[in-house]
């Protein structure tokens, strides 16, 4: 029995759904996934968006209103959540504070009457995984930060459940930990080969960490997907904006095959970016794609273009973020290699030009119906 | 000379101080008095013996009074304490308006005029044939202490983290598992004052024991207002002594116990 041999399950939310009492609208709304076992899936969105709910539902913290956990295919819908056998790592850690490190970690292994030997050997096991050896007889209280949730990882882990629910697990870090974790997180990911699923608020820690992402808002799921995916083809204005920097071109209309107009210029599009039939889109350009030109017969041959004015230059180390200001008033980027000798002042004009394979179609939303994010 | 701001001035001692002695001088007094050789309150005695002391510990009267008294008390605890921390739990889980009626319900007994409270009990008590009987004791006792024990294990309540319930219950503990290894210990501090309470409140009752004694079964604070109406009884005094001494160390105890506890953390 060691953690090496741990399997994960699969997981599939079938409809789910939250309603609290007296509120109008579905704080979870109709959430249907499928998590393949072993898979590392991190539920991204803005606070309010019901990931965390769905999390607590899984785990059986928060009843569900309706719809079905399966868990490799069976319904623990109805099961209280110590009968679930699933893992769950708090934002706070949630360690037991009367109890040593070792305790804590004995502790689901005390509730499953594993005897004494084999939980001080598993124990001993659990601290080597999360490398925190010769800690076992120290209190909660004596040990920093990061240490409590590799605690608490190792606490989660040692009975060695199919699943394990992570809930902002370094929400409460600083940004040195942060990273470190995210790596010791997938290291473990990696060698125990049990599911993750990952609550976080944070786009840089669901795109360095995921297999997959859910993108949630308003109780709905916006887009399933790999970073990568959700990065390059943003299936709606609040994904391409909720993922990574963009630069968007509103407003645009379709104007026969392959092209659409933007303020009455002409910009090619592949067919298949199309997002169906839509009578406006909006043109979602992501920065590394784009390249600026002093005037318009500059732009690479096959190229759009669009005049714009810079507004800021940024240095990045490796590039440098140009802000720029569109013809409708819109801000956007582009990032422009440190090596590339063009340099560009606030208060030019250039062109701001790409490869038309590069853009992704979003339909357009009306003003109404929008909200901000960071 | 620059001054310890984290120290405090000599005169908040000197105030400190004297509050202490204006508070405690009365209650101090009965400490010589009972130390008095001859029968009379004089203060401060002519001569000493201990000769109070061993009245109170070989008259029958005192004793059976003592005995009884302790037995009050210590079941009182028992009660008071089970049924106050099952509610504070119960109550701590309660939200709005039924949480605050809940609470200002189980919090009455302290603003009730104990005489109003005695002389209901002994009317109810009358009926149900309770006066004089311990369980009568125990049950109004009970009352009066409960409040004491809902609001120390509130208080602790009031820093309990709630994940750790989640937690547990992640980890494959049942509500009963719980409360019994997370809950509980963690709540162990509110809970101990809460008894201590419990059992100065039972000891220190005489308004209610007043009402329901019999000549069976009778508390210290009620022999002791019976001594000093019917005669000039120093042993009264080193009762108080006594009584002074035990609550005394009872209320001590917890936080004894504490710096122990912070002694054998901070060595590993």
């Amino acid at each position: 029995m060691t953690p090496m041999e741990a399997r994960g399950a699969s997981l599939r939310l079938d409809r789910l759904v939250k309603r609290f009492g007296g509120q109008k609208n579905a704080a979870v709304d109709e959430v249907t996934l499928e998590v393949e076992a072993g898979e590392f899936v991190a539920f991204l969105g803005p606070s309010g968006s019901g990931k965390t709910t769905t999390l607590n539902m899984i785990a059986g913290f928060t009843p569900i209103t309706s719809g079905r956990v399966l868990v490799d295919g069976v319904d623990v819908a109805a099961l209280p959540a110590n009968r679930r056998d699933l893992g769950f790592v708090f934002q706070h850690y949630a360690l037991f504070p009367h109890m040593t490190v070792a305790r804590n970690i004995a502790y689901p292994l005390r509730r499953r009457g594993v005897g004494r030997a084999e939980t001080d050997r598993l124990v001993q096991q659990a601290l080597e995984l999360v490398r925190l050896e010769g800690l076992e007889g120290r209190r909660p209280a004596e040990l920093s930060g990061g240490q409590q949730q590799r605690v608490a990882l190792a606490r989660a882990l040692v009975y060695r459940p199919r699943v394990l629910l992570l809930d902002e697990p370094l929400g409460a870090l600083d940004r040195q930990l942060r990273e470190w974790l995210q790596r010791e997180l997938k290291r473990l990911h990696r060698e125990l080969g049990i599911t993750f699923v990952c609550v976080t608020h944070d786009q840089d820690e669901a795109l360095s960490m995921a297999d997959r992402i859910a993108l949630f808002d308003g109780g709905r799921l916006r887009q399933v997907g790999t970073p990568a995916e959700l990065y390059r083809t943003p299936n709606s204005l609040f994904v391409a904006r909720f993922l990574g920097e963009s630069t968007v071109l509103r407003e645009c209309v379709p104007s026969g095959e392959g092209s659409v107009t933007y303020g009455g210029i002409r910009l090619e599009m592949p067919k298949e970016a199309a997002p169906g039939a839509h009578d406006r889109i909006a043109l979602v350009l992501r920065p590394e794609s784009l390249a600026l030109a002093r005037r318009d017969g500059d732009a690479p041959p096959g190229a759009n273009a669009v005049p714009v004015e810079i507004t800021d230059v940024t240095y990045l180390g490796n590039t440098r973020r140009i802000a720029i200001r569109l013809p409708d008033g819109a801000e956007g980027a582009v990032a422009q290699p440190v090596d590339d000798p063009a340099d560009w002042r606030p208060g030019e004009p250039a062109w701001m030009t790409w490869n038309p394979r590069h853009g992704s179609a979003v339909p357009e939303e009306t003003p109404t119906t929008e909200r901000s994010h960071p | 000379m620059e001054r310890d701001i984290n120290r405090p001035a000599t005169w908040l001692w000197v105030w400190a101080a004297a509050t202490a002695l204006l508070l405690l001088a009365p209650t101090l007094v009965v400490v010589p008095l009972s130390f008095a050789g001859e029968a009379s309150f004089v203060m401060p005695p002519k001569s000493w013996s201990l000769r109070w002391y061993e009245e109170f510990f070989t008259n029958p009267r005192w004793r059976d009074a003592l005995s009884a008294s302790l037995r009050v008390a210590l079941l009182t605890t028992v009660t008071a304490t089970a049924l106050g921390t099952a509610a504070a739990y119960g109550l701590a889980r309660l939200r709005g308006r039924a949480a605050a009626l809940l609470s200002g319900l189980l919090l009455s007994p302290l603003i009730m005029p104990q005489i109003v409270t005695a002389v209901a009990v002994l009317a109810v008590y009358l009926r149900w044939q309770l006066n004089g009987t311990m369980a009568g004791f125990v049950a109004a006792h009970t009352m009066l202490a409960m409040p004491y024990v809902v609001v120390t294990v509130r208080a602790a309540l009031s820093d309990y983290d709630r994940s750790l319930d989640l937690a547990a219950s992640s980890l494959g503990a049942g509500p009963w598992t719980r409360f019994r290894t997370v809950t509980l210990p963690l709540l162990a501090r509110g809970i101990v004052s809460g008894a201590v309470f419990a059992f100065v409140i039972s000891l220190d009752d005489v308004v209610i024991a007043l009402y329901l004694q019999t000549p069976l079964l009778r508390t210290l604070p009620v022999q002791m207002y019976d001594s000093i109406t019917v005669d000039v009884d120093p042993t009264i005094a080193a009762a108080a002594t006594l009584i002074l001494a035990v609550t005394t160390a009872v209320l001590l105890l917890p936080s004894l116990i504490r710096s122990k506890k912070l002694k054998k953390v901070s060595v590993p």
